[in-house]
């Protein structure tokens, strides 16, 4: 069954570049059949063989045509597989009712084909055991979700952002590169396993520092996260979405590949892990607290997210580590579920703002409002999205931080010394990423979604269709299914787990009781509240309800330009956020002796502090010293002659006095 | 269950103990123990107005609001008796059932368009969502040294403990008197008594609210009040082994429930302390300034981290 997938697989790739040929009613349909059929292909063998025998499932097969590639599935490959394919099927789904009105054919042709190469490359990264394909696949995802960026080439400043990312890629790349080079001279192997040679014999902690920098680009570690923001402000939702929810997912991917080697420094690797995620996390939800853009505020918290998942791998090495299972469990399945979670949510609200977008044309928070009286789907599906992403239960983000809670007060109770601070790390990141996530999210829905519409714009959205609604409502009901059935998805991911670490999933009963407690108080939460509300809203008719204005404390003329917007309501943040993000104001102060003032604009621009001094700064400097030889680039062929000669001659005078 | 029903008795009596104690202090008759009672009847029984800006979110929220107080309230536990129910990681759930109706109050204020009601749901979540990290490296401290995860299970192995993990509990007790203090807007950070809109956290969040909703608002602000109250109360709620002995000198009284009326005694003292102290503490402490209050709420945090190490040299972990 194996040999027919891998080569219908193969052959599906050749149905990718005909898209050219269909006509344009018909494109996005074309590409989410090709999506539909890669995404059924590659599940396929997942679903028959690999739930047969769970735990070392591992077969090797190689992909004809294209010089015999070793491909494997092992248990963490599946799960990975299983989620690209979940989310690229709904972003394909989504692009259908998105992409309606794109005039441009020719830059549709290129975002299909750059879609569908996009989801074979990451289902291959994901399959294949070399080094070698596995960066060339890593640098083709790079370079079609470049592609997806220009989608709208026509602007400026999407080409600057493109551009931008994709140096920064392949900057990562090198790192990459450096390491495995290392590899094959050290070990002569390129196969995944000679990072267990390596480091048997090797000091760990550089090797690692090499991998982790060169996953980190894609993942956004601080201080790699430069891109981020710019990139998602600029790109179509859906693509966002993809990239979001399980493209920077693979950074994680190939993180845990090197982290389930490593065989000594555990301490160090696991800490430096804790304190890099907590300074990332931290630094991403303030960040996003800071924006007034929902597509920059999400990037921004997807960040978060990875400082979340960043914390789960750093204990579940130093779990490893130390030989505290329990708290490698925990840290580990934690990570991956979070892994998961994230990828449902934020896709989700990645759709939803797209939906606003096409809705209203902005996505500017201070320029929306009010958007629920119209858009009551997409309303409560932000909503839904917001809470999830919080981490509140009854909803899947909870499960996952519930894990690695567990995990953090599990590995409490070891002996280490380090080991305990670096979970109190933990302890304080998650619990302050929780709520400054609340802070966020609260601030991203209440402005954009209620009150009055800011807009002209926005008072007249109307509800998108309903091929952008059906993916979002399908990943809703996952996300209940998770938050209602925790124990199926942290069954499967303990199985992976397992796998990993080769230990037997060591999930105590008492854990899985809290799991099953804590969606049992998610029904009876939602019981509570109906109840609550029925009971008050019979209670408020009969009581008599008047309708008026907002009391506006004593003042009769409010507009809706009073209200609250983003850049205020961050403004109070600010004042603790200072050292990392600066606002810089644009306007004319009003003079004392003005007595009937005229109409003036007020402008404010967040700027990331260290984007600002480790990137701009240094590029500054080095074009500078790298202009003062402009002069030599002087357009006129002779001097370029001259140039030739003076080589020849030098070279000539060199070799006759016998230097060289 | 017996949590649950203390909870709600002293949640109802002890905001006028706290009332009263204030009027008393500054010199004035105040209103009676019951006024916040009668009110809140009147509450109930009052029809409501809704500003047309607003949507289903802004009637929805208090219901969620106080249905989160309510599943937070299940798990709190009663000296050796459980919470309705108990698990291993339950004050995460408490945390995390209570940011629920934080996040509904919030986005229903900014339902209203108002920006005074914006202005104090912004101050109002950033208060309460600095103080977390306090709550839970507190917790997890506690955790650390009794090696469970349930508020039930932490409680009770804390009072086996030495006369040291007594002092921790001091500690722990004005944190957490502090943490229930913003948690339910009232002073440094607060003050509910307030009359200007533009310095008000709380009371202008739910400017908006009025009748039966308003009347529940109160209710599980009244609630949370009590229930940081209770958490307080546990740390402390413990008979001697000597008196337990001493009881079973007399078999014709029923052992069994002669401590739980003790214990049901120490509680109320502990929640009229509670309510006291905070009345007493409102009296003479000036408000905090505004851009001062990250900053208190921080040294929340510090404290927990001090009491983080204090377990940790009680275990004797600091041996490299």
């Amino acid at each position: 069954m194996m040999e027919i997938s891998v080569l219908l697989f193969t052959l599906s790739l050749f149905l990718v570049p005909l898209v050219v040929l269909v006509p344009k009613k018909y494109k996005s349909f074309y590409s989410f059949g090709n999506v539909v059929i890669t995404a059924v292909l590659t599940t396929y063998v997942i679903i028959t063989e690999f739930f047969k025998h769970w735990y070392y499932y591992e077969e090797i097969q190689r992909i004809p045509l294209l010089g015999n590639i070793e491909i494997k599935i092992d248990p963490l490959s599946a799960i990975f597989i299983l989620m690209i394919n979940f989310i690229f099927i709904m972003a394909s789904l989504y692009s259908i009712g998105y992409l309606k009105r794109q005039k441009n054919d020719k830059s549709l042709n290129i975002n299909f084909i750059a879609f569908n190469v996009l989801h074979i490359a990451m289902l291959m990264i994901c399959m294949i055991q070399d080094f070698m394909p596995f960066l060339i696949m890593w640098e083709i995802m790079s370079f079609a979700s470049f592609l997806l960026i220009l989608a709208d080439y026509e602007k400026k400043k999407t080409v600057k952002v493109a551009l931008n990312y994709l140096v920064q890629m392949h900057i990562g790349v090198v790192f990459l590169m450096i390491g495995v080079i290392i590899l094959q001279i050290e070990t002569n192997d390129m196969t995944f396993q000679s990072l267990n040679t390596y480091f048997q014999s090797h000091a760990n902690f550089p090797m690692f520092l090499l991998f982790f920098v060169g996953f980190g680009f894609k993942l956004g570690f601080l201080p790699m996260h430069t891109w981020v923001g710019d990139t998602y402000s600029v790109v179509p939702s859906h693509v966002a979405a993809v990239m979001s929810g399980v493209m920077k997912k693979l950074g994680v991917y190939g993180l845990i590949r090197v982290l389930i080697e490593v065989q000594s420094d555990f301490l160090q690797i696991g800490l430096f892990l804790l304190v890099i995620s907590m300074i990332t996390g931290i630094y991403g939800i303030v960040s996003a607290i800071m924006q007034k853009n929902i597509r920059k505020s999400l990037a921004y918290s997807s960040m978060e997210n990875i400082g979340i998942i960043g914390i789960g791998l750093g204990m579940g090495v130093i779990g490893h580590g130390v030989g505290d299972y329990a708290l490698a469990f925990l840290g580990f399945s934690g990570a991956l579920l979070h892994v998961f979670n994230h990828s449902l949510f934020k896709s989700l609200l990645f759709f939803s703002a797209g939906s606003i977008h096409e809705a209203t044309g902005t996505v500017n928070i201070n320029k929306l409002g009010g958007l629920f009286k119209n858009m009551k789907f997409t309303g409560v599906i932000f909503l839904i999205g917001s809470l999830a992403v919080c981490g509140l239960p009854p909803l899947n983000g909870f499960m996952s931080e519930f894990l690695l809670y567990s995990g953090i007060l599990e590995g409490m109770n070891a002996t280490h010394l380090m080991s305990e601070i670096g979970l109190l790390i933990g302890l304080l990141a998650l619990s302050l990423i929780g709520g400054l996530a609340i802070y966020n999210f609260t601030k991203v829905f209440g402005l954009s979604f209620l009150g009055t519409a800011r807009t002209e714009q926005a008072a007249k959205a109307e509800e998108v269709n309903y091929f952008m609604l059906a993916p979002q409502i399908l990943i809703i009901l996952t996300i209940f299914s998770v938050g209602f059935f925790p124990k199926l998805y942290i069954n499967v991911v303990g199985k992976v787990v397992s796998h990993l670490v080769h230990q037997a999933p060591i999930f105590t009963i008492k854990f899985f009781n809290a799991a099953e407690n804590i969606s049992l108080m998610g029904i009876v939460f939602c019981a509570v509240v109906l109840v609550i509300y029925i009971l008050r809203t019979i209670a408020v008719k009969r009581n008599g309800i008047t309708v008026g204005p907002t009391w506006g404390c004593g003042y009769v003329a409010p507009n809706t330009r009073m209200q609250y917007t983003a850049t205020s309501y961050a403004h109070f943040f600010q004042t603790i956020a200072a050292p990392m993000m600066a606002v810089e104001q644009k306007y004319s102060p009003i003079p004392s002796n003005d007595i009937f003032p005229k109409s003036r604009s007020f402008e404010t621009k967040i700027e990331d502090k260290i984007r600002k001094n480790w990137l701009e700064k240094p590029i500054n400097f080095g074009l500078r010293i790298i202009k003062k030889f402009a002069f030599i680039q002087s357009g006129h062929t002779q001097s370029y002659l001259i140039y030739a000669l003076m080589f020849i001659l030098v070279l000539f005078l060199i070799t006759f006095f016998k230097l060289i | 269950m017996i949590s649950l029903l203390l909870i709600l008795l002293t949640a109802i009596l002890f905001i006028g103990v706290l009332n009263r104690t204030r009027s008393l202090l500054s010199g004035r008759k105040g209103p009676g123990f019951f006024q916040v009672i009668k009110d809140l009847f009147r509450m109930f029984r009052k029809g409501s107005t809704f500003s047309t800006t607003t949507s289903m979110i802004f009637q929805m929220a208090p219901s969620v609001y106080f249905g989160s107080i309510i599943m937070a309230l299940l798990v709190v536990p009663f000296a050796d008796h459980e919470g309705i129910l108990s698990f291993e990681g339950d004050f995460i759930f408490f945390i995390y059932a209570l940011a629920i109706g934080k996040f509904f109050m919030i986005i229903a204020a900014l339902d209203t368009g108002s920006g005074f009601e914006g202005m104090g749901a912004n101050r109002e979540a950033l208060y309460s969502l600095l103080v977390e990290p306090a709550f839970f490296v507190l917790i997890g401290s506690f955790s650390m040294l009794s090696g469970h995860t349930s508020f039930y299970h932490i409680f009770q192995t804390l009072h086996f403990g030495s006369y040291e993990s007594y002092l921790l509990c001091l500690v722990a007790a004005f944190v957490l008197v502090q943490i229930g203090m913003i948690e339910n807007s009232r002073l440094p950070i607060d003050d509910p008594k307030t009359h200007l809109e533009l310095t008000m956290v709380h009371e202008v969040m739910i400017l908006d609210n009025s009748g039966f909703d308003l009347g529940l608002i109160t209710l599980g602000t009244s609630l949370k009040f009590a229930m940081y109250g209770a958490l307080v109360a546990n740390f402390f709620i413990e008979l001697p082994h000597s008196w337990i002995e001493y009881f079973h000198h007399f078999p014709q009284i029923n052992t069994g429930i002669l401590i739980l009326c003790i214990q049901i005694g120490m509680f109320m003292g502990i929640q009229l302390l509670w309510a006291v102290t905070v009345g007493v503490a409102e009296s003479f402490r000036a408000r905090a300034r505004m851009n001062r209050n990250p900053l208190i709420i921080f040294t929340l945090t510090a404290i927990s981290i001090l009491i983080f190490f204090g377990v940790l040299i009680i275990m004797k972990k600091f041996q490299l």
